[in-house]
């Protein structure tokens, strides 16, 4: 039966060509013109791409020297790959330790998924405005809890949102969204190693850590890796939570990420050019991480 | 067979609901010849338009009067108005202005989704909009419709001219000021029974307000700085406009120099909250509300927000609050009753509507209801009306009484310069740069110097 359908190409053709056609229109076309944007003056939306510069050259280089000299792109640059850094770290080693307890509790794990993915299902936008009051500096939540501990006093408020604290402060709530999704990967992943590979090393006299160092966390590897790669990824296109927190890379613009900082660009400065060619770096840097990944934590057939 | 035929047909499907998207809405059949439409209409204010096209259509509008806007209930009333009067639809896109709201009016031209109308910054906002000829002017309207807009001053309409080539394509609705909302209990506090009107009693004043523990100045390096423009406009006097440094050491340059290093000192003798670096806008405004700052530079947009929170409950310190111009440090340069305002947005037909032989007609008829005389003068409100005849405002305060007595008594009133500055050059310097250097991070000359190359994109 399978046989016949992969011989017969026509049904496979006719339900694989509708979705090329759709990526390719809105994806690689956008991407290729996204590119020919990188290498043009386009001033702003609502005008044409001027192809050829002043000096007569075919390739207007202006928004490459852009990326590669302004201080700011270098600034959204580092704080991203600071961001993907604390994602994979936080992101990814917090849902591994919810799972790995979630995993023993033998009551009410599915409440504990639930709470722990609930975050993911609630928009950024609004989880932006709730973190803002959390952080707000004489009203805030976080400085009452702490004048009311007796940490700080009215006085001395600390300002979570200023230059010191502004990058704690933009992950800290990315961190918060994301965990649950990574849990609930690796918690699937761990209903899927055998009981029976417990009993026999508890036969053998393991303690639980010697259960994780050496069953669960080598037959996790490869769910470990495909959330690596997600978060890695994901740290690029994270963009909503920190636009609403931190607008327009506050304070002073030394916020940005490289989305945020793309979007700036693009409909704030309005420079499309700038904006393409700042795209651009976001998939390189995208490509890269994933090789990299895949490079470092190869999976490894089970 | 069967099975093949539904995947063929799913697969059909598929395809053109994606492409569906893609189709535009085809404009009505012609119904007349616009170019021989000389037609002039009757004044608004009083009259119902007498001509509409034949067909009814369904115009575009993306404009400013939306949200939480104070202008949206007279908005829709006149929206209301025209539609049943008209047979006409309205496909109404309005929206509170932030730069989000900025960016999807300019995206909708880029995308060839141009509206029929919009209410937007007059500007050099819009000069991406005239540059690619996406607008039409004034005066070409009034080619045609010798009436178009004739319930406006004609100097209201010159106000909001295009830095690109001085012509006119906004209608303004209402006009803008600017000046210093001060708390007169906190500078009662401090021994001040009046605003002083000096540059060193205001400094004296600022120092007291300090040694009671009372931030002197409720301000924000998150939006337009409105504070700048008054330390501009005391150093350039009527020439603000015109003051705009193009190199290094030029007169401008060394002017824009002085007031960043205006701006250091307010920062490091503690005029400012202690989170100036990160405050917000509205949050300063709020500072300012609870009675927890003595001062707020800012318009006329604020006064709203300074009577009641978004509640609509009373704020704490509104009976408290009161409103003057500026400081001067050299009264023959300017008056410390001087004001910065003009007008900066307006109601636009665009060229992809005027160009429609369906909808040239129910856009300027549309005009003219969404500014009539009542619906203008509900827009209006705390700001200045460009009426050629103001109406009453209905539902004033006493601090909107107290900020209209104030700017009756000014003795002159620039446009904001900030207006004259190219988008880059506002985005970089407002909102990077002037914290930048108040942080110490770089100097005044590196900002100055970052603001012209800016200024020249």
């Amino acid at each position: 039966m399978n046989s016949m359908v992969y011989k017969r190409k026509l049904p496979l053709a006719v339900f694989l060509i509708p979705a090329f056609a759709i990526m390719a229109l809105f994806i690689y076309y956008p991407f290729i013109v996204n590119i020919i944007n990188s290498f043009q003056k386009v001033g702003a939306l609502g005008t044409g791409a001027v192809p050829v510069n002043d000096s007569g050259s075919m390739f207007f280089l202006d928004n490459w020297k852009f990326v590669f000299s302004d201080p700011t792109m270098r600034s959204a640059v580092l704080n991203t790959l600071k961001m993907m850094a604390v994602t994979v770290v936080f992101q990814v080693g917090i849902a591994l330790l919810l799972a790995l307890l979630v995993d023993n509790v033998r009551r009410g794990a599915q409440a504990y998924r639930t709470i722990y993915f609930f975050p993911i299902v609630i928009s950024a936008s609004a989880l932006g405005l709730l973190f803002n009051m959390v952080f707000l500096y004489d009203t805030g939540m976080l400085n009452n809890i702490l004048i009311s501990l007796g940490i700080i006093s009215k006085d001395t408020l600390i300002d979570w949102k200023s230059f010191d604290n502004a990058f704690f402060t933009m992950t800290l709530p990315v961190i918060w969204q994301y965990v649950g999704f990574y849990f609930v990967i690796l918690a699937t992943g761990l209903n899927n190693i055998s009981a029976d590979i417990y009993e026999a090393a508890a036969i053998d006299g393991a303690t639980g850590f010697q259960r994780i160092r050496f069953i669960t966390l080598p037959l996790l590897r490869n769910t470990i890796i495909t959330c690596v790669t997600l978060a890695l990824t994901g740290a690029l296109k994270v963009f909503d939570l920190p636009w609403q927190m931190f607008p327009k890379g506050a304070p002073a613009g030394t916020t940005y990420l490289t989305g945020t900082y793309m979007y700036q660009q693009t409909f704030n400065v309005r420079n499309v050019g700038q904006g393409s060619a700042i795209a651009v770096v976001i998939v390189a840097l995208g490509i890269a991480a994933a090789q990299i990944t895949s490079l470092v934590l190869r999976p490894k057939d089970m | 067979m069967k099975k093949r035929i539904l995947s063929v047909a799913l697969s059909a499907l598929l395809c053109l609901s994606v492409l569906a998207g893609c189709t535009s809405s085809s404009p009505s059949a012609p119904t007349s010849n616009p170019g021989a439409n000389t037609q002039t209409p009757n004044n608004p204010a009083t009259t119902t338009p007498t001509e509409t096209p034949a067909a009814p259509v369904t115009i575009r509008v993306k404009g400013m009067f939306g949200g939480d806007d104070t202008g949206r209930v007279p908005f829709d009333n006149a929206i209301a108005k025209y539609e049943a009067e008209t047979g006409n639809t309205v496909q109404n896109e309005s929206s509170t202005v932030d730069d989000a709201w900025r960016a999807s009016v300019l995206a909708d031209f880029e995308t060839g989704s141009d509206p029929d109308i919009i209410q937007y910054f007059t500007g050099t906002d819009s000069n991406s909009l005239i540059q690619g000829n996406k607008i039409v002017s004034v005066e070409e309207i009034r080619s045609v419709y010798p009436d178009y807009a004739n319930n406006i001053n004609q100097g209201a309409i010159d106000n909001v001219a295009s830095p690109v080539d001085g012509k006119s394509y906004g209608v303004p609705t209402n006009g803008y000021w600017e000046g210093t909302f001060y708390n007169k209990k906190l500078l009662a506090d401090a021994g001040y029974s009046e605003f002083p009107a000096t540059w060193d009693e205001f400094l004296k004043l600022c120092d007291a307000l300090v040694a009671n523990g009372v931030t002197p100045i409720a301000e924000s390096f998150s939006e337009p700085n409105y504070t700048f423009e008054f330390l501009l406009y005391n150093k350039a006097g009527q020439d603000i406009v015109t003051t705009t440094p193009k190199a290094k050491g030029d007169a401008a340059y060394n002017m824009y120099v002085e007031v960043l290093n205006v701006f250091k000192m307010f920062t490091d003798k503690g005029y400012y909250p202690a989170n100036i670096m990160s405050i917000t806008r509205a949050e300063a405004v709020q500072l300012f509300a609870d009675g927890k700052a003595a001062m707020c530079f800012g318009g006329h947009w604020n006064r709203g927000g300074m009577d009641v929170d978004a509640n609509g409950v009373k704020q704490a310190a509104t009976d408290d609050i009161d409103l003057f111009g500026f400081p001067t440090e050299n009264a023959s340069i300017r008056d410390a009753m001087s004001f910065v305002g003009g007008y900066s947005s307006g109601f636009m037909i665009t060229r992809k509507a005027w160009d429609d032989p369906a909808k040239r007609q129910a856009c300027v008829d549309f005009i003219k209801y969404a500014l009539s005389d009542e619906a203008v003068t509900a827009y209006s409100g705390a700001s200045a009306s460009p009426l050629k005849t103001p109406g009453k405002v209905a539902d004033s305060t006493a601090l909107l009484e107290r900020c209209q007595a104030a700017i009756a008594k000014g003795v002159a009133i620039v446009p904001a310069v900030e207006d004259t500055w190219t988008v880059p050059a506002k985005e970089g310097f407002y909102y990077s740069d002037l914290a930048k250097f108040c942080s110490g991070a770089i100097t005044a000359e590196q900002a100055v110097d970052n603001f012209i190359a800016l200024n020249a994109n």
